[in-house]
């Protein structure tokens, strides 16, 4: 009989041989003991759809992958386009600590590399251009509470540390800042975004491999 | 040796593809009434949006997958008003049956690990539960049509139930 309770739980069982079942619960303490941990999966089960139980879950192929990779690529060229043409907008930080740094991939441009930096609800996105007199930044940050006085730092491979933008204002969601440094940029190894009391928002780690693949070509 | 700044951005969007995809698509089938076309769209636009937002993705800020399914809805509804707007495509009942969030969402959620875990059963556990339970078949009938006897088909359930029961749990949907 045991191996009909889970027949029954499921109402598959014929009517005669329901029935049956049903009596036999009443005095059976063993075939109760198997009836109740899988009484509710009937329950459950009914959410699904005869096709989808027959079929599977819907499974997400490399396509729908590819297709989110292109668009994310699109996206980012045309970020690093309407960025290096933004004027450089004042803004205001608060926060602190250190992020994780994430370098970014680049558009086809050999003249620009973005890294960016979340740390807590501070995300920075930084790209660099590469100029005869060093590297120009643009900074994009979001995540930051109004009132404060900050500065981006540009930290060489030797240590040497450069203020390459300070700024002061009010802060409207999310803003770019221009700045620059006379580091060259294949010699930058971190940028710092911190108050003018030291107090570290989030750091951009420069990945050597970033800098030694000036030209990277786009995603895929 | 060549990783760094090349493959971040992917390797990001890899992992929210791998680790979300799955339960986004299968919302989002639901939310399109099966259009897997418009279905793949709305999993696109959210996970994008989670590549954008990736300050919503640190976990100390709650569980990322019932955020996720909340953007999929919006960007859902969002899709089915831009349909709506052009007469030839006017579908209004469909947005009458998306899920209205909140609860919904971990209902829809929780409808999602039950497929899954059924879908993780072997292929005679899940056959059985299909051949009678899903197509509305007694034990008798499906032991004509699977041609084996009908104490296999018992049997069968019983430990296709035993293994689902274990799957849901190892999901945290059943304790």
């Amino acid at each position: 009989m045991q191996t009909s309770v889970a027949a029954y739980a499921l109402g598959t069982l014929d009517v005669a041989e329901r029935a049956e079942m049903s009596e036999h619960l009443r005095d059976c303490a063993g075939c109760r003991a198997t009836l109740h941990p899988i009484a509710g999966l009937p329950g459950l089960l009914a959410r699904i759809s005869a096709a989808e139980a027959e079929t599977g879950p819907a499974v997400p192929d490399a396509r729908l992958f590819d297709r989110l990779v292109a668009a994310a690529v699109a996206e980012r060229r045309h970020r690093r386009r309407v960025l290096a043409a933004a004027a450089a907008t004042v803004l205001v930080l608060s926060g602190a600590g250190l992020g994780a740094a994430t370098a970014l991939r680049d558009g086809p441009e050999p003249a620009g590399r973005a890294v960016a930096a979340t740390h807590g609800a501070v995300h920075a996105q930084v790209w660099l251009h590469p100029s005869t007199a060093g590297t120009g930044l643009e900074l994009e940050l979001s995540g930051v509470a109004p009132e404060q006085r900050c500065r981006l730092i540009a930290v060489d491979a030797a240590g040497h540390r450069e203020v390459a933008a300070t700024w002061e204002a009010t802060y409207g969601g999310q803003a770019t800042i221009s700045g620059s440094t006379a580091i060259p940029t294949n010699r930058l190894t971190r940028l710092i975004v911190e108050t003018l009391d030291h107090r570290r928002l989030v750091e951009l780690e420069i990945p050597p491999s970033a800098l030694a693949r000036p030209t990277s070509v786009g995603l895929g | 040796m060549s990783v760094g700044a090349a493959g971040a951005d992917e390797r990001l969007l890899r992992a929210l593809f791998d680790e979300h995809a799955p339960a986004l698509l299968s919302f989002a089938l639901r939310l399109t009434r099966g259009d897997r076309q418009r279905a793949e769209d709305v999993v696109q636009e959210t996970l994008l949006r989670a590549w954008r937002h990736p300050e919503a993705l640190v976990a100390e800020r709650g569980p990322v997958r019932p955020w996720l399914f909340t953007v999929a809805r919006h960007v859902a509804i969002d899709a089915e008003r831009q349909r709506a707007a052009r007469p030839a495509e006017v579908s209004d009942d469909v947005l009458a049956e998306l899920p209205a969030g909140g609860d919904d969402v971990e209902h829809v959620l929780e409808t999602w690990l039950v497929a899954d875990a059924l879908g993780s059963l072997s292929p005679a556990h899940r056959g059985v539960l299909v051949a009678t339970y899903f197509r509305d078949r007694s034990v008798s009938e499906a032991a004509r049509e699977l041609g084996v006897p009908e104490g296999t088909v018992k049997s069968r359930t019983h430990y296709a139930l035993q293994a689902l029961r274990l799957a849901l749990q190892e999901r945290g949907v059943v304790p």
